[in-house]
């Protein structure tokens, strides 16, 4: 027996030696690694996603727009998600590139592979599920499993009970709500159109987006916020502290016009709030709620 | 600088220029310190393999740091080269290469790639990431033509019409790309942005290489017109006395000219500033006669723009600063400073 034993697992020895040979030979073929400890990510949503799963320790930089939790400001910044450079995220060494494929200049992803550094995509979607599933994916990713998924049963308890308390807005009335975000890059302040994320809480809560433009941005122009009417204005941040507060905010032309300034409903919310669905969205829906609906 | 002689400068900013280029080889997110480059330059020889351990460095110096490296200082000699030769053409001293229409059709290009990229000009998709710079190229190359054709339209090159007809396509052009980035959604709006600002963090072998084997053979040719350029200084028909066609001279330098410039700027996009303030600072410097002027141009167009990348990678490392940003920040002071000293040597 002990005979046997010895040849058996020297032939089993063997087998892994092979497989290990093969896979090596065949690197596109290997399944798919772990993150490393090095991580470099370049999403404001998947960083705030790793941090609530407690995957943090991974991550050695960000992007400039991942500030989110607060803490990962300690991390080094790699530029604007939109203008990075190759060489300023290989220098961090990192195992693993993150993004959520809004990434420029075009070549960079090219250039960070040319080096031997993968790419990880991951896609967020529009919608609470896809960005639940987003959470999943990142928890088998970083072999936080069990943390993914409690994160996602107390997000999906958290939107249920949320949108709950919602159904009584349902009737009616519903306020016009103009969401007003600054863009910094072109100086200009911009609309959230329908279908977007902020687009969808706002109707959660029982309000109605005063654009009707489908998707995207919209550029602002005095006459179009003017012409909106909205009985609420909903400000990012970036751009409401440009003014400093809600009455300040109404020297932005076209703003003393609505409603909204005559009742100065004008409400500041950070931009991470509402750009995209993630565990604070329950919380967001309902103090946009109380905005909304101040009475009831 | 006075004493020194046509040659003697010319080998001091080729000095320079050799210095600049081992900085900018060394500094930025990854710092190669001398003794490192040396290593990779005996591996490149095959004298002595680098550790394994300085694999990813050795990655990042061929694949990333040397090409771009070599784009950078090409597109400076290209800036600083075009710059003398259109003042010299026009002989107008506020010319820079983007005024026959180079750089803002070349924007217009690559503007209309990253709004339509994915609809309309979608059968690019072959050309993957180099669909931008083809694209800029067609719009630099197409727009400056139509400046040339406007101003030779009579048989004769009136090199005023050449000068409005480039302010008035300019202005087309801009006009087009403004009206891209108005109706351009997020985030194709921010690409046009950051294209207007020039990078060259998108450097790679191919496009370094593409712009330096148009480039040589250019300058070989430009650099030999000197004298014809100086008798072109003296209006184009006393130029036709002394025994050439200046015409046709006009002619082939602008063709070289902008496909110079039109290919440098599809790859880096636009970089201002610099064609305008490089050769006046040779001209301040020494002499305007364009034996002197041209070569002088090229070396210190390449100093000036390693030196301003070198900058650009080290300022918020590890993100980058577009070029296009400290161009004007750096090179406004040292042309403003160069030109008071010019103007307090001739006051006393």
């Amino acid at each position: 027996m002990p005979a046997d034993a010895t040849l058996f697992s020297r032939r089993d020895a063997g087998r892994l030696l092979l497989a290990a040979g093969v896979a090596a030979a065949l690197p596109g073929r290997a399944v798919a690694a772990g993150p490393g400890n090095r991580v470099v990510c370049v999403s404001k949503q998947i960083n705030e996603f790793i941090f609530d799963i407690g995957a943090q320790s991974h991550l050695v930089a960000r992007d400039l727009t991942s500030i989110y939790p607060p803490q990962i400001t300690r991390l080094p910044s790699v530029g604007y998600h939109r203008a990075l450079s190759a060489e300023g995220i290989i220098s961090m060494r990192p195992s693993v590139l993150l993004t959520d494929g809004n990434v420029g200049p075009d070549p960079v992803l090219a250039q960070v592979r040319s080096v031997g550094i993968p790419v990880q995509t991951m896609a967020p979607g529009d919608t609470p599920e896809t960005a639940q599933a987003l959470m999943l994916k990142l928890g088998a990713y970083f072999g936080r499993q069990a943390a993914a998924k409690a994160v996602v049963a107390r997000w999906q308890a958290g939107m249920k009970a949320a949108l709950g308390e919602m159904a009584r807005y349902a009737r009616g009335p519903h306020p016009r709500v103009l969401m007003i975000h600054f863009g910094q890059i072109g100086n200009s302040y911009l609309g959230l159109s329908r279908g977007g994320p902020a687009d969808q809480i706002v109707r959660w809560a029982g309000g109605v987006n005063a654009l009707d433009q489908v998707g995207g941005m919209a550029r602002l122009t005095p006459e179009i916020i003017a012409r909106c009417a909205p009985d609420i204005i909903i400000a990012t941040d970036v751009g409401f502290d440009r003014y400093g507060s809600a009455a300040k905010f109404r020297d932005l032309p076209g703003v003393a016009l609505t409603p909204a300034a005559k009742s100065l409903r004008i409400h500041r919310i950070f931009e991470t709030e509402i750009m995209y669905f993630s565990p604070r969205t329950p919380a967001s829906l309902r103090k946009i709620a109380g905005w909304l609906h101040p009475a009831r | 600088m006075g004493r020194l002689s046509w040659m003697q400068i010319h080998v001091l900013l080729a000095c320079a220029l050799l210095g600049a280029l081992l900085l900018s080889l060394s500094v930025g997110s990854f710092y190669f310190p001398p003794e490192e480059i040396f290593r990779f330059v005996r591996h490149g020889l095959g004298i002595a393999p680098v550790a394994p351990e300085e694999g990813l460095d050795l990655n990042v110096f061929v694949t990333l740091r040397l090409p771009r490296v070599l784009l950078c200082g090409v597109t400076g000699a290209t800036l600083g080269l075009s710059g003398a030769l259109m003042q010299g053409l026009f002989r107008n001293p506020i010319v820079e290469p983007g005024l026959a229409g180079t750089s803002s059709g070349a924007a217009l290009g690559a503007s209309l790639m990253f709004v339509f990229g994915n609809t309309a000009l979608a059968f690019t998709s072959p050309l993957g990431t180099a669909a931008v710079p083809v694209m800029a190229f067609l719009g630099g190359f197409l727009a400056t033509l139509l400046v040339y054709r406007i101003a030779t339209l009579f048989g004769h090159t009136d090199v005023l019409a050449l000068l409005l007809a480039g302010i008035a396509v300019n202005a087309l052009c801009n006009a087009g790309t403004g009206f891209l980035s108005y109706i351009a959604r997020d985030p194709q709006a921010r690409n046009i942005t950051f294209w207007n600002l020039g990078t060259f963090t998108t450097a790679d072998w191919r496009g370094s290489l593409l712009v330096t084997a148009i480039f040589v053979p250019c300058l070989v040719f430009i650099l030999r017109r000197g004298k014809d350029l100086n008798a072109l200084m003296l209006g184009e028909d006393d130029a036709a006395y002394i025994g050439f066609d200046p015409d046709r001279l006009v002619f082939r330098l602008l063709v070289l000219n902008t496909l110079i410039v039109s290919v440098a700027t599809a790859m880096v996009g636009v970089i201002a500033f610099v064609g305008l303030i490089v050769p006046h600072m040779m001209r301040l410097l020494r002499s305007s006669d364009y034996r002197f002027l041209l070569p002088a141009s090229a070396l210190s167009g390449a100093l000036l723009m390693e030196a301003i990348d070198v900058v650009a990678r080290l300022v918020i490392r590890p993100a980058e600063l577009p070029v296009g940003i400290i161009t004007a920040l750096i090179g406004a002071p040292i042309f403003l400073w160069i030109l008071l000293a010019y103007r307090r040597r001739i006051a006393s």
